[in-house]
C-alpha cells in the first residue's frame, strides 16, 4: 500500500477533537477493505472488527490509535478578528502567520492566525511569545461579514499540507496520532497475508487530546484481552531531553507501571524474532496515552504502547519517518498473527497465576 | 507579447516567486517578463536592479523615477550537519519563526524550521535569538553555506477583495507599479519615466540608492508596503489605528530615516483628496522606506512614498486589500498625470 499518501490524506484533514467526522470517514474508507465489520461508537470512534479464524468464542485484541487532532474554538468576537480557546494542547507559540480553516455552518473560511504589530506592543512584549488569549484569527472580511458567517463555538484547525523531506521523512499537522492510524492500516494491511485466530479490534479514538475520554469508552464497551495503544514520542532535537528516538530507527515500545510486564515481553520476543530493532521507552508513571485509560477499564485490560518518534510535536510541522510507520505495522501483524489459545496463560505476574478466566 | 495578467494574477506570480535580499534573481525575471514589451533601456546593475526607461518618454520632459523594491526577508545557511544552521537576512520577527516552512536555494530544497514540543517547552515564552534558529531537510549536510532561505506562504484569496501571501510589502509594489506601467504604456503622459525594481529594500536599501544614482531622476516616487495597526488591542491601550487595510495608500509624513518631502507630500494628498481616493497618513517611524537612499543620492532628490497597507507584514501569510492597490495604482496615475517642474519651484 502507499503508505504515504495514505498519510497525506490523513494528515490533511480536518478533524480536532469532539469534531473527528472527516477523520472517521478517510479512516473507514481505507479499513473497510480490510476488515470483516464496522461502527462507529456511541462516542464516535470507529471500530473495525478483522475477525479471527479461530473457534468461538475468540479472543480480542485491541488496536488504538487516536483519530483527533488539536485545533481551536471560537470563544468571542472583537470586531473582525476571532478570539479563540484550546481544543487540546495547541502551542500558540507555533501558529503564528500560519495558515487556518475556521469551520462555519456554511462551510470553512480560510484565515491566518494574527498578532498585533511590533509597533503596537511594548518593550517587554517584544521579546516574548504571545499567548493564546493574546492571538486573534483574521479571515480579512469585514466585522458585519463576520458576524453573520460565524459563531462562538465554530471549530478552527491549521491548513498546511503533507511536505516531503529527506530520506523517507514527511512533515505536517496532525502526525499524533494520525502516524498511528497509518500504522493500524499497515497492520490491517499486512494481516491480509497472515493467517491469524484472534478478532482484532481496530480502534480509530476520539477525544484523546482533550482527555482519552474516546478510547476510555471503548476500551469498556470492546472488553479486549490484551490492548495495544499507539501514539507518537519525542525524536532528538534541541531542548527536548533524552529519552529521544531517531527517526527512521524503530518503533519504541513502552516500559512502566502504565503497561503490562508480560505484554512487553512477548512485543519484544516478536520484535527478536523479526531481527527488527526494537528501542526501549521508559515511562515511569502516567503515558498520557490512551494507553492511560485502556489499562484501568473494567478488570484491568493489559496494555502496551508503541510510539512513532516525531519532531516538532504540537507543532503544523511534526515529522515523522515513513519507515517507522510501516516497520510498526508489521510488527503488530506478526506479533498478532502469532497469538494463540494459550497465549493469555503468559501474561501473568507471578503465582500464584491467575487462574479466573475473563468473560468474552 | 507576453500574456497582459489581471492584477490578483501578477499579485499572485510576484508574491510566491523567491527573492531574498541579495538574490532577486527569480523575481527580477518574473518582473523582466511581465513588463518587457514596455521598456526600454533596460539594465540589471552591479546591485541586480532591475532598471529600465518607459517607451515613448519625452526626452526633455521631467525625468521621474518609479521605484518598487523585490526583496523579501529570509536566512541565510550558516552550517549544515543534522541540522541547518542559519543567519538572519534583514528584520525578522521571531513570532513568525518557529514551526515555519522553507525553501532552500536554487533547488528549492523542502525544509522546517525545529520548535521543541510544548510538553517539554512549556512556559519557556522568549523569544529565541535567531541565531538558535536550527533548520531540518530530512537529509544530512542537504545544503551549503551561503545558500538563501525563504518563508514558505500560502497564497490565498480570503475574499474578493483581500487576499493573503508572503513578501507582500516588496511584491504588493511591485505588482502596482507593474499595471502602472501597462497603464502610462497604453496612454503615455508628457514625462521621461524611468522604472527601478530595486535589490536589497530590507537590508538599509542600498539597492536604491545605486538605482537613483544611475537613473538621476529629478523626481522619485516610490512604492512599498505599510504595516497596519488596526488589530486588536488590550484592554488599556487607547490608541487608535493609523494604518487600516482598505483604508487606501499610505502617506509618510516621517520615517525613521527621514522626512519626506514636504512640497511632494501636500501634492500627492490634495490630488487624492481632489480625486476622492482614500488615503491614510502614518507617522510611526518604526521602519522606513527607500525613500532616505533616494532623497539623498545625487544633490538631493525630492522624493515621497506611497506605501500598500499589509497585516502582519513580516510574516509570510500577510494580508492586502487588492482595493488599496487599485487605488494606489490610480493615485500615483494621477499624481504623473497632473504632474509639471513647477512642483519643485518653490
Amino acid at each position: 500500500m502507499d503508505i504515504k499518501a495514505h498519510l497525506k490524506t490523513l494528515s490533511e484533514l480536518h478533524a480536532p477533537s469532539g469534531y473527528e467526522t472527516a477523520a472517521r470517514e478517510a479512516i473507514l474508507a481505507a479499513w473497510q477493505p480490510l476488515t470483516d465489520a464496522q461502527e462507529t461508537s456511541r462516542m464516535g470512534s470507529l471500530i473495525a472488527y478483522k475477525y479471527g479464524s479461530g473457534a468461538q468464542p475468540r479472543r480480542k485484541i485491541m488496536l488504538c490509535a487516536h483519530m483527533d487532532e488539536i485545533g481551536m474554538i471560537v470563544s468571542h468576537m472583537e470586531g473582525a478578528f476571532l478570539r479563540v480557546g484550546e481544543l487540546g494542547g495547541i502551542d500558540s507559540r507555533a501558529i503564528v502567520g500560519k495558515p487556518v480553516l475556521v469551520h462555519t455552518r456554511d462551510g470553512a473560511l480560510q484565515g491566518v492566525v494574527g498578532v498585533r504589530a511590533p509597533s503596537m506592543l511594548s518593550s517587554s512584549e517584544r521579546r516574548r511569545y504571545p499567548s493564546l488569549e493574546e492571538i486573534h484569527i483574521d479571515l480579512g472580511l469585514s466585522a458585519e461579514e463576520v458576524a453573520r458567517r460565524v459563531r462562538v463555538g465554530d471549530i478552527i484547525t491549521m491548513d498546511l499540507p503533507l511536505l516531503d523531506l529527506q530520506d523517507r521523512r514527511v512533515a505536517g499537522k496532525a502526525m499524533d496520532d494520525r502516524a498511528c492510524v497509518a500504522v493500524v492500516t499497515a497492520c490491517l494491511d499486512a494481516l491480509q497475508r497472515l493467517k491469524h485466530t484472534w478478532d482484532v479490534l481496530a480502534v480509530a479514538s476520539v477525544q484523546e487530546e482533550v482527555g482519552l475520554h474516546g478510547a476510555r469508552a471503548e476500551a469498556y464497551r470492546l472488553n479486549p484481552d490484551i490492548a495495544i495503544a499507539l501514539d507518537v514520542t519525542f525524536a532528538p532535537q534541541p531542548n527536548v531531553p533524552s529519552p529521544t528516538f531517531e527517526l527512521g530507527s524503530g518503533v519504541p515500545l513502552a516500559l512502566g507501571a502504565n503497561f503490562h510486564p508480560a505484554l512487553f515481553e512477548a512485543i519484544k520476543k516478536t520484535a527478536e524474532r523479526l531481527e527488527m530493532t526494537l528501542p526501549i521507552e521508559p515511562v515511569p508513571m502516567a503515558s498520557g496515552t490512551d494507553a492511560w485509560a485502556i489499562q484501568i477499564s473494567r478488570d484491568g485490560i493489559p496494555t502496551a504502547l508503541l510510539g512513532i518518534p516525531t519532531r516538532n510535536m504540537h507543532t503544523t510541522v511534526e515529522t515523522v519517518d515513513l519507515r517507522d510507520i510501516e516497520r510498526g505495522g508489521r510488527l503488530l501483524a506478526e506479533f498478532i498473527a502469532a497469538l494463540d489459545d494459550q497465549f493469555l496463560t503468559e501474561i501473568v505476574w507471578d503465582a500464584p497465576e491467575r487462574t479466573e478466566k475473563k468473560d468474552g | 507579447m507576453a500574456e497582459l495578467l489581471s492584477l490578483r494574477e501578477t499579485l499572485k506570480k510576484l508574491s510566491e516567486a523567491i527573492g531574498v535580499s541579495g538574490e532577486e534573481r527569480q523575481v527580477r525575471q518574473a518582473l523582466l517578463e511581465l513588463t518587457k514589451d514596455r521598456l526600454e533601456d533596460v539594465v540589471i546593475d552591479t546591485m541586480g536592479n532591475l532598471t529600465a526607461r518607459l517607451k515613448g518618454g519625452q526626452a526633455n520632459a521631467l525625468r521621474v523615477m518609479l521605484s518598487a523594491p523585490m526583496d523579501e526577508i529570509g536566512l541565510m545557511v550558516s552550517g549544515s550537519e543534522n541540522f541547518l544552521s542559519v543567519l538572519p537576512v534583514g528584520r525578522l520577527d521571531m513570532r513568525y519563526v518557529a514551526a515555519a516552512r522553507v525553501l532552500i536555494g536554487a533547488q528549492k530544497l523542502n525544509g522546517v524550521v525545529l520548535f521543541a514540543p510544548i510538553h517539554k517547552t512549556y512556559g519557556q515564552d522568549e523569544l529565541p535569538e535567531p541565531k538558535s534558529i536550527l533548520i531540518d531537510t530530512g537529509g544530512k549536510n542537504s545544503a551549503k553555506v551561503g545558500e538563501r532561505v525563504a518563508f514558505v506562504g500560502n497564497y490565498a484569496e480570503l475574499s474578493a477583495d483581500v487576499v493573503r501571501g508572503k513578501a507582500f510589502q516588496s511584491r504588493a509594489a511591485c505588482a502596482v507599479l507593474v499595471r502602472l506601467i501597462e497603464m502610462l504604456a497604453q496612454a503615455p503622459l508628457p514625462l521621461d519615466v524611468y522604472v527601478a525594481f530595486t535589490a536589497q529594500a530590507r537590508i538599509y536599501g542600498r539597492g536604491a540608492t545605486v538605482a537613483a544614482n544611475r537613473l538621476k531622476p529629478q523626481i522619485a516616487f516610490l512604492l512599498d508596503g505599510a504595516e497596519c495597526d488596526d488589530l486588536p488591542r488590550p484592554e488599556g491601550d487607547t490608541q487608535l489605528p493609523t494604518v487600516r487595510l482598505g483604508g487606501g495608500t499610505v502617506l509618510r509624513a516621517a520615517e525613521e530615516m527621514g522626512i519626506p518631502d514636504q512640497r511632494l507630500l501636500t501634492y500627492v494628498r490634495n490630488i487624492a483628496e481632489s480625486q476622492g481616493l482614500p488615503y491614510q497618513i502614518d507617522i510611526s517611524e518604526a521602519y522606513g522606506t527607500e525613500n532616505a537612499n533616494i532623497s539623498q543620492t545625487q544633490t538631493g532628490v525630492p522624493s515621497v512614498s506611497l506605501s500598500v497597507p499589509v497585516r502582519y507584514m513580516s510574516s509570510p501569510n500577510g494580508l492586502v486589500s487588492l482595493a488599496d492597490l487599485e487605488h494606489t495604482q490610480r493615485l500615483l496615475h494621477a499624481a504623473l498625470t497632473a504632474l509639471t517642474p513647477k512642483l519643485l519651484e518653490n
